[in-house]
């Protein structure tokens, strides 16, 4: 029964490494977002990103975003996909109240999306889907646009005389961000990448402003 | 441009990746986001322990609905032959002497036959016990 045998992959997954992982995951794609408290860590309904990463299980468990380990068998892959689902619905839940609609929430009657349904690139802003621009819209997206500008000067300032780290940003610019192909661009190996990764992470921690990228994202895609 | 993915969208999607990175890259990070790892590793625990108990139920309540499936099928016209003994033998697997997973392995058998001769009564338990499924399924009944 293949219930059962997801019941068993379940139970043989290793959680504590998972919401680790997950967490770290949610953590960074809430940076990507401008959210209305100002903080990544402070996300509508008073949630956080590691509320996300634990719904996220709780919904594999329960069956509710059904996970295919046939067509996807790398468990935590498919939780990513799921936090990356709710996250855009939670920003886009939020967008609502800001224009005075009725906020829409998942567990709140809603149909869940099928796991096909799942954005490949959930990055796409919520006003790409069908919301009007505002001025105000305009200004917060030139103010954020400004903000990853500021922020992408302090990532090159942070790595500066770092050859190797500054060879990495060259990567992002020639909008390369796979491990394996940066490895083959830059003719590293891939445990080399994985530790300036690590390195990078490190760094990352004392930028001043690493979030609210969200719609200078979106422009920079356009 | 579009097809071609920005810097930030790149720093973003590589830094977001967990891969590559270790338990202690990542507990020192979350900690240092103010996030209580133990306690967070303690949550999933008890999401994952009722996750797994709501399952088992909801898939005892449907094996036991498909047991009665298949009973109703032995008492059905679809078993023309009288083999009282193979009948009694495939009951007590339904029954759960030989545990659920042979149930599932019943149905399909029963599934893919319009009718059941005995040979095909004999055949199903053979296959049940080569496959070894009785067994394994019963170790993992509670």
């Amino acid at each position: 029964m293949e219930k059962d045998r997801i019941l068993e992959l379940l139970e043989a997954a290793d959680w504590k490494e998972i919401i680790l992982r997950l967490t770290h995951h949610a953590s960074w794609r809430a940076r990507r977002y401008t959210w209305k408290s100002g903080n990544p860590r402070q996300l509508p309904g008073g949630k956080t990103p590691e509320d996300i990463a634990c719904s996220a299980i709780e919904k594999v468990w329960s069956g509710t975003r059904d996970w295919d380990p046939d067509k996807y068998p790398k468990l935590l892959t498919h939780l990513m996909w799921v936090v990356d689902s709710d996250m855009e619905h939670l920003f886009s839940s939020s967008e609502h109240q800001k224009t005075q609609k009725m906020p829409t929430s998942r567990d709140e009657g809603e149909p869940e999306p099928s796991y096909d349904e799942i954005a490949p690139d959930p990055s796409l802003p919520t006003y790409d889907t069908g919301m009007v621009l505002t001025p105000e819209d305009d200004l917060v997206a030139r103010e954020d646009r400004e903000k990853g500008e500021k922020l992408k000067d302090e990532l090159y300032g942070m790595v500066k005389g770092d050859e190797d780290l500054e060879l990495l940003l060259l990567c992002f610019e020639e909008g390369i961000d796979k491990p394996e192909l940066i490895a083959a661009q830059t003719g590293w190996d891939v445990t080399k990448v994985y530790n300036l990764k690590r390195k990078l992470l490190r760094k990352a921690a004392k930028l001043s402003q690493i979030d609210g990228q969200r719609k200078y994202l979106a422009e920079e895609e356009k | 441009m579009k097809g071609h993915k920005g810097f930030m969208t790149c720093f973003s999607n590589f830094m977001a990746d967990p891969e590559g990175l270790n338990n202690e890259d990542l507990v020192a990070e979350l900690e240092a986001q103010g996030i209580d790892v133990g306690r967070l590793e303690e949550r999933v625990e008890e999401i994952s322990t009722k996750g797994s108990e709501e399952r088992r139920l909801a898939w005892r309540s449907l094996a036991r609905q498909r047991r009665a499936e298949i009973e109703n099928m032995l008492k059905s016209n679809r078993i023309g032959i009288r083999a009282p003994n193979l009948e009694k033998k495939i009951k007590e697997i339904l029954e759960g002497t030989y545990g659920q997973g042979a149930i599932s392995y019943a149905e399909a058998y029963f599934r893919k036959r319009d009718s059941v001769s005995e040979k095909d009564l004999e055949s199903l338990i053979e296959d049940l016990e080569d496959l070894n499924l009785l067994e394994k399924a019963s170790k993992g009944e509670e």
